[in-house]
């Protein structure tokens, strides 16, 4: 989070400071709520609806700066879903529809395509938050929107201690693999299961570490374990109104198209 | 799998985000009258290795992958309880940070992937107690089971949620079927993988499976504690 630096050019994983950035989380996070609820009463076969709603979520996400390539990596997440929508549109019922010499549910098929075409358009608008949002502030978000304190440390310090975890899975997975040497599915496998088994252990040994420097800050509340980050000010009318954007287009793309 | 946004109708998303909310409620306290000033530390760092262990990608042939999903492991290793708790925190941070499984669809995806699982594979825990206890051998294979059993439970009720709230277009037969069907596998490599983890616990630091083995140790005992 180094600001300034207009004009240089980014490093990858540097996070480049957009007026998506500056607003109240709390802020953002309603207005991506009320953003995907707005496209999820979207009725199935508004093609030019979805579209449109799926203009203003990479709209968003431009804004934010998401960068193109980790988009293109969470579309995966999509796949299972197509297997679905497939599904849908062979198993569906009523009036058939030819599509490619295959004999398809038109109903099916478009709800299924509706249901990856909606998947696809959070996948974006969830990207477009996590860019312009450090964990520390959808932290205070959460707080601020009313979610219970314990709930909202336990993921305040969950996403932080994952990228700690998550590199030391990394090495233990590298290094069992090269001591089992084989290439097969076994040996990966074994990798994987002896790497996860040893962070469990070293896992419950972060916890005495943790609980030993919040001992040490002089508190055992809950609170005392999760310090925020820098803060930016509550939201103001105005943010509120700017966060309500997305879901004011989108909720005016389904009243006109 | 997680549902994403827009697959289930609203009332059953709201409906289901209700119950989640009363369930991880419900986890919530117990967590915090047993673990006391463990209450952040142990479920939050439990969490962030539920999100770490479901990253790497495994082969299971025919050009795809699986990743642990990690409920029926977190029953065996510290609870029922705990497990619920870290799941939701899992499925929070998934939805907000990673994009995976939809916002207005975290209370069906807690539901169905945190006190469904967690609550069978902790009955197939106590149902299997007394063939665990005394034979260190069989106590990863019984959280393998309830890992396999587990990951079927929350295929069940993802299923469950999507033709309660779903489309009419297609018989929720098909559905549960189809999800059902692709999840036998997953379940299978979750048991092996879930059964291999605790096996290698147990070798490092046998007292941590005071849950699944409790003849191992005298007392309850949780990890940290």
């Amino acid at each position: 989070m180094s600001g300034g630096g207009h004009g240089a050019a980014v490093r990858p994983g540097e996070r480049v400071i957009g007026p998506l950035d500056r607003l109240a989380p709390e802020a953002k996070l309603a207005g991506l709520l009320g953003f995907l609820l707005v496209v999820a009463v979207t009725p199935p076969g508004r093609v030019s609806v979805l579209i449109a709603q799926g203009a203003v979520a990479l709209t968003v996400a431009a804004v934010a700066a998401v960068e193109p390539r980790a988009l293109l990596r969470r579309f995966a997440l999509d796949v299972p879903l197509l297997f679905l929508a497939l599904t849908y549109s062979v198993a569906g019922e009523g009036r058939r529809t030819s599509v490619l010499g295959l004999s398809l549910s038109a109903a099916g098929l478009q709800v299924g395509l509706t249901m990856v075409a909606k998947a696809t358009i959070g996948i974006v608008a969830v990207s477009a938050l996590a860019a312009a949002t450090s964990i520390g502030e959808m932290v205070s978000g959460l707080r601020r929107l009313g979610f219970p304190r314990w709930f909202v440390d336990l993921v305040g310090l969950s996403a932080r201690q994952a990228g700690v975890l998550g590199a030391d899975v990394e090495r233990l997975r590298l290094a069992a693999s090269v001591r089992l040497g084989g290439r097969g599915r076994f040996a990966e496998w074994s990798a994987v299961a002896r790497a996860l088994g040893v962070c469990f252990v070293r896992a419950t040994e972060r916890v005495d570490r943790l609980q030993l420097a919040a001992q040490a800050r002089g508190g055992t509340t809950l609170g005392a374990v999760v310090v925020a980050g820098p803060t930016i000010p509550a939201a103001t009318a105005g943010t509120w109104t700017r966060a309500a954007l997305p879901a004011a287009a989108a909720l005016a793309t389904r009243l006109i198209l | 799998m997680h549902i994403p946004d827009g697959w289930v109708d609203l009332p059953t998303s709201a409906t289901a985000a209700v119950a989640a909310v009363v369930a991880v409620g419900v986890a919530g306290r117990r967590v915090a009258a047993r673990l006391a000033e463990r209450a952040t530390t142990l479920p939050a760092v439990l969490a962030a290795y539920l999100l770490v262990a479901q990253m790497p990608a495994l082969p299971i042939g025919v050009g795809t992958s699986a990743h642990l999903i990690g409920t029926g492991l977190a029953t065996a290793l510290v609870g029922p309880a705990i497990a619920i708790v870290c799941v939701a925190t899992v499925v929070v941070v998934q939805a907000l940070v990673l994009a995976d499984g939809g916002v207005t669809a975290i209370g069906l995806n807690l539901l169905a992937n945190g006190p469904a699982p967690a609550l069978v594979a902790a009955a197939v825990l106590w149902a299997g107690r007394r063939w665990a206890q005394g034979a260190p051998r069989r106590v990863p294979l019984l959280a393998g089971i309830a890992a396999a059993v587990a990951t079927l439970a929350a295929a069940a009720a993802t299923a469950g949620l999507l033709v309660l709230g779903g489309t009419d277009v297609i018989p929720p037969g098909t559905v549960a079927a189809v999800i059902g069907g692709a999840h036998l596998v997953v379940a299978a490599g979750e048991g092996v993988l879930t059964a291999a983890v605790v096996g290698v616990v147990a070798r490092l630091r046998p007292d941590l499976l005071a849950r699944v083995a409790p003849a191992a140790t005298p007392a309850e005992r949780v990890p940290g504690r």
